[in-house]
């Protein structure tokens, strides 16, 4: 009778730890997909506003390459996440890895505060920063197991 | 103590597949997958967006 409960108890705790971890992994995959969402609607911004003369091409292409760089980052921690059961230690520190260059180029857009983009564009894209910069900021908060 | 603890671990392991998979689909929405497939698509599509910009305006594609 003993061993039963003991053998209930440890399965128990092994559904919350589980449960927990997925939790975990389904927030990571969604603050991904965040991300990349919001990496579409900043991209479509900028190229609309290049297409109608409000900012040129060479500052098109510099934001472009900026995005490519975090597109990239994305698919990579994306494809790191897939193989994973559980967030263990090691890959929360590689995926961290990946994203944490990226997470300073947003920060750091948002804090120049896009001196090549004129208003009300800039107020715009701003803003789509913004909420990427939450969704990354919402992944790196998992990954270091706050979240 | 120890066999009991064994044998529930034993058990949990056995059971972990059909554990994940109950707790992903009872988890409110879109599965793991569902989203790392969503986001993969969203962040090619993206790339795709600035290599035709690119190539449509001159700008070599850094690879």
């Amino acid at each position: 009778m003993l061993k039963r409960k003991s053998n209930w108890v440890v399965l128990a705790a092994m559904l919350v730890l589980v449960a927990c971890t997925d939790q975990s992994l389904t927030r990571l995959a969604k603050a991904l997909d965040d991300t990349a969402k919001g990496m579409g609607a900043l991209q479509t911004t900028v190229v609309r506003a290049q297409a109608q003369g409000v900012i040129s091409v060479d500052t098109t292409n510099s934001i472009l390459e900026v995005c490519k760089k975090i597109d990239l980052a994305g698919k990579q921690a994306d494809n790191i996440t897939r193989g994973l059961a559980q967030l263990a230690p090691a890959d929360r520190g590689n995926i961290l890895a990946v994203l944490k260059p990226v997470i300073a180029a947003v920060d750091d857009s948002v804090s120049t505060g896009l001196t090549g983009i004129p208003e009300p564009t800039k107020t715009k894209v701003l803003n789509i920063l913004q909420t990427i910069q939450i969704a990354l900021n919402t992944a790196q908060s998992i990954l270091a197991g706050g979240a | 103590m120890l066999t009991a603890i064994l044998a529930g671990i034993e058990l949990g392991t056995k059971l972990a597949p059909t554990i994940i998979t109950i707790v992903r689909s009872k988890s409110g929405g879109m599965t793991v997958i569902a989203y790392l497939d969503e986001a993969d698509a969203g962040f090619d599509a993206d790339l795709k967006q600035i290599n035709d910009w690119q190539l449509a305006h001159g700008k070599v594609p850094t690879p």
